[in-house]
């Protein structure tokens, strides 16, 4: 019961500003790849929002306004569903891939002001706990300055580092580490 | 002479030591795995016992395995003896000659009423067919693994001339599986040689970095609370604890100053992982570092004037010096992509470290003097070096069939052995100072 009776209203809110950003988006993908640099809080990172504008289109001339409320809920819900958000080795920057998900997450969070989440930081086992708690915890940090440069207020959001103590993969495999490095969302 | 005083200091300190209410938990055993291609031969004899209840301890069974894990001895089995003198007079260095043994040890113990005996023990050098010491003491039954530690101190500070480690204590955390996915964490205080570990703090939530104060007395720790991280100092006798922690973001890595002044420690409570001093005198932290990298694990200098830390500030996490009076930070580590999680020698001309190597993590050490590195394990995914408070080994968390266990290597790289573990996890060791 994460997701408020807000939800469509936020969903379509969510849509208007999917399609709003489709006449952009070809100039705004170029701008957008600097993620490798770590300066993401400055990009408003409109880039990635590519996929969804191309299906919502077609649906909005030629379907009928309640139908297409119903499938652009989905398809925000879906967004909602995704809590987690993977890293690169020794890295605590938002990975482009991640923004739309993000944006997600801050548009409900912004819609429903009584809402909050946790946001823990995880590392993989490689390196000392010490320094993977560090990571964790600005892995949680780098995702609650996202959240926040997208208008959620500081009081809904907590970030707690779990640093390499809570591995979702427990093998030693290059992809099991890969899982490992995440911040997890979780609504309170 | 004055070699003589010394000993009987050490039985005396030991007694002052006598602990009490030892809880018996696990018992972890160590197995040599690389040794020195040559080692000092002794003969330990078995202990004579003039008694006729059976004893807790066999004394000289803990004396050889002190002595062998440590590399440097190649100790004689008991039936291989042509004889087992448990007297001065009984000695016949020839009998110890012709089985090329280079010492010899003989003890033996009396009772002495009231749940006390009397232990004597000599060591002989079979080579100069002379006696190099021998001492005695009365102490309770349940005393005799303390004092077997501290025979063993005596023989291997009179054959090395170097102090033994045998009767300090190793800290470390266990982690088993409970229920589904949750784990109860314990940190536990143990011999040297891992025997009789007792629990001194459990939780639910995990326990990482434990820190020796200088005397011994008091261990720091860091303990998931909640949605915090929370710094923890606990007295050992009386299990009485205070903490550091902060309403936001998380405190740990604590490490105290040599000096007993300060606790050094991490907050991320202004937004970022700096480093902090407390000062026990006045309960006031003073920020130390100031930028928007990660600062972590530091530890001291052993005069207590700077910290050795990690920090990312150069794009990856390397080992850097503060001295604490100019706040000057020196970058000490250029080789391997990472550097993390430094300790200095006792003597302050070694730092021991995690080093990644070709995509693995060692335990390294660094000659200060040089710069030049030493990658001294074979092991990967090594965490947590901690040095013995003689410098001749340290302590290091590993993993084995992906379990982590406690292994342990020589400071040249020729020694290492490991504890197995027989549940679950055993992380994070930390080796206490010298406690008497």
């Amino acid at each position: 019961m994460a997701k408020s009776k807000l939800i469509q209203a936020v969903a379509i809110t969510f849509a208007v500003f999917l399609a709003g950003c489709a006449s952009q988006d070809t100039e705004e993908t170029s701008g957008a790849e600097t993620t490798e640099t770590g300066t993401e809080a400055e990009d408003e990172g409109l880039g990635d929002l590519t996929l969804e504008v191309e299906q919502q289109e077609p649906v909005m001339e030629e379907e009928p306004m309640e139908e297409m409320e119903q499938d652009v809920t989905g398809e925000f819900e879906a967004l909602l569903d995704q809590t987690l958000i993977y890293f690169d080795f020794d890295k605590s920057n938002v990975r482009t891939e991640f923004r739309t998900v993000l944006n997600a997450h801050a548009m409900n969070l912004v819609a429903n002001p009584n809402m909050s989440v946790v946001l823990e930081g995880h590392a993989d086992e490689r390196g000392t706990r010490e320094y993977n708690l560090a990571l964790g915890e600005r892995r949680a940090k780098s995702v609650a300055d996202y959240l926040m440069l997208k208008g959620v207020s500081a009081g809904q959001i907590d970030t707690v580092s779990y640093g390499e103590e809570k591995p979702l993969a427990l093998g030693s495999t290059e992809a099991d580490y890969a899982e490992n490095r995440r911040v997890e969302i979780k609504y309170q | 002479m004055k070699r003589q005083h010394s000993v009987t200091t050490c039985f005396i300190s030991l007694v002052i030591l006598a602990l009490s209410a030892w809880v018996q938990a696990e018992d972890l055993n160590i197995v040599v795995t690389r040794g020195y291609d040559t080692k000092t031969k002794i003969a330990i004899v078995p202990f004579y016992w003039g008694g006729s209840q059976s004893l807790p301890e066999e004394v000289s069974d803990i004396v050889q395995n002190n002595l062998s894990r440590t590399g440097r001895f190649d100790t004689l089995p008991p039936r291989d003896m042509l004889s087992q003198p448990t007297s001065d007079d009984a000695v016949f260095y020839r009998d110890w000659r012709l089985l090329d043994q280079e010492y010899l040890v003989i003890g033996n113990i009396e009772p002495a009423g009231d749940s006390q005996v009397s232990v004597r023990f000599a060591l002989f050098d079979v080579v100069k067919g002379q006696r190099v010491v021998a001492g005695s003491q009365t102490v309770g039954v349940y005393q005799l693994r303390d004092l077997a530690h501290s025979i063993s101190d005596v023989i291997y500070e009179r054959i090395t001339g170097v102090r033994g480690i045998f009767s300090t204590k190793i800290g470390f955390v266990t982690r088993r599986g409970t229920t589904g996915n949750e784990f109860e964490y314990r940190l536990q205080v143990a011999d040297a040689d891992g025997q009789r570990a007792r629990t001194v703090y459990r939780s639910n939530e995990p326990i990482i970095s434990p820190a020796w104060s200088h005397t011994g007395k008091r261990i720091a720790f860091a303990n998931k609370v909640g949605d915090r991280w929370k710094v923890f100092v606990q007295e050992l006798a009386s299990g009485k604890s205070t903490n550091i922690s902060s309403q936001v973001g998380y405190t740990s890595s604590p490490s105290f100053s040599p000096d007993g002044r300060y606790l050094a420690y991490v907050s991320s409570a202004e937004g970022n992982p700096e480093l902090y001093l407390y000062d026990f005198s006045n309960g006031r932290s003073t920020r130390l570092t100031r930028n928007s990298y990660i600062d972590t694990e530091p530890s001291f200098s052993p005069d207590s004037k700077s910290l050795v830390y990690t920090s990312e500030r150069g794009g990856s996490p390397q080992i850097y010096k503060m001295d604490l009076a100019s706040k000057r930070i020196e970058r000490l580590t250029f080789e391997g992509s990472q550097n993390l999680k430094a300790q200095y020698s006792s003597d302050g001309q070694y730092l021991v470290f995690i080093h990644q190597y070709q995509g693995r993590f060692h335990v390294a050490a660094m000659d200060l003097a040089t710069r030049n590195i030493r990658v001294l394990t074979e092991t990967n995914l090594d965490e947590s070096p901690s040095i013995a408070p003689n410098g001749t080994m340290l302590v290091y968390a590993t993993q084995k069939r992906g379990k982590g266990v406690l292994a342990w290597v020589s400071l040249d790289g020729q020694v290492t052995s490991e504890m197995p573990s027989i549940h679950g996890d055993v992380i994070e060791p930390a080796w206490s100072p010298y406690l008497n």
